[in-house]
């Protein structure tokens, strides 16, 4: 599988670079075709994900502003109170994304999950497998190829690894 | 790559909604702040003060958690120090400095029934003017 990383304009600041990633030879990157996903009767949750995305733009990924999915991460950071729930196992949208430090965020892709664990749960499962994946893979990358995430800004922009 | 009309989507969203998300994080980072002032980074002690274990602080505190008012009141209890504050036009009102990096500094003015006005520098990622501008200029001591 090779995967190849590109900046999300909309979503960079000083304070941190956002990326998503292309797999293989497909069209579309991972975190457009979330963005582009119809989400029914979960309105008010993606507009609340597109604003913690707007306030991580200004303030940085901090590791507080995720949700915890063992080596990846997830967005959002606590669900809305008056989510509307299609039934009860809505358990609500999940964005799965990678905090690889404060300055540098990868955004993929996400759904509606179903079930407690994801991994059960038929419309998030191989996003957050992927998630998982890319993370283990990065994170023995970022130490082989000695990538100073800190100072060397853009470091992944229009890269291509195999996983 | 650029998002598709990604500035509309931005400006269409509610705008309580955006000041949802702003709280939330707002709270989240006051509570770290708090959290590395009061017990050293420690969640462990956090847990210890407030009878809980320590996983689930570790879940309020990692972002999976949405906050109610009650548990934002323990925390408060437990850290002695305030999370949020209210804009209030009462001259007894005690706020405390909030302590963020995005703190903005406002004036507020206060009335007493005196008349006479209270100025206070505060700082406070969100605060209203008690008064107007033009109301402060038209007040007499």
């Amino acid at each position: 599988m090779i995967v190849y990383f590109e900046l999300i304009e909309d979503l960079c600041s000083k304070r941190v670079d956002v990326y998503t990633v292309r797999i293989d030879d497909e069209a579309a990157f991972e975190y457009e075709k979330y963005y582009e996903k119809e989400f029914v009767q979960h309105d008010e949750e993606r507009d609340f994900i597109d604003s913690a995305l707007e306030e991580i733009r200004k303030r940085g990924a901090l590791r507080r502003y995720f949700r915890n999915e063992g080596p990846a991460d997830a967005l959002p950071n606590g669900v809305p109170d008056e989510i509307v729930k299609l039934n009860e196992n809505d358990q609500g949208i999940r964005l799965y994304c990678i905090r690889l430090s404060d300055n540098v965020l990868i955004l993929l892709n996400g759904d509606i999950k179903t079930i407690q664990d994801p991994k059960d749960c038929p419309n998030v499962r191989k996003h957050f497998l992927f998630a998982q994946r890319l993370a283990c893979f990065l994170t023995t990358y970022i130490f082989e190829e000695g990538i100073d995430l800190v100072n060397d800004r853009y470091c992944f922009h229009k890269k291509e690894v195999e996983l | 790559m650029k998002l598709k009309n990604y500035k509309q989507r931005i400006e269409s969203i509610p705008e309580f909604t955006k000041r949802e998300a702003k709280h939330s994080l707002d709270i989240l980072d006051r509570i770290h702040e708090l959290l590395q002032e009061k017990f050293g980074g420690r969640q462990k002690l956090l847990a210890e003060k407030m009878g809980k274990k320590e996983a689930e602080i570790s879940r309020w505190i990692n972002g999976n958690h949405n906050f109610t008012m009650k548990t934002i009141s323990k925390l408060e209890a437990a850290f002695g120090a305030p999370i949020i504050a209210v804009c209030t036009s009462d001259v007894d009102a005690d706020f405390e400095q909030v302590k963020s990096p995005f703190n903005t500094f406002h004036k507020t003015v206060f009335v007493s029934e005196a008349g006479l006005r209270e100025e206070r520098q505060l700082s406070f990622t969100e605060v209203k003017m008690t008064l107007a501008d033009e109301e402060i200029d038209e007040m007499s001591i």
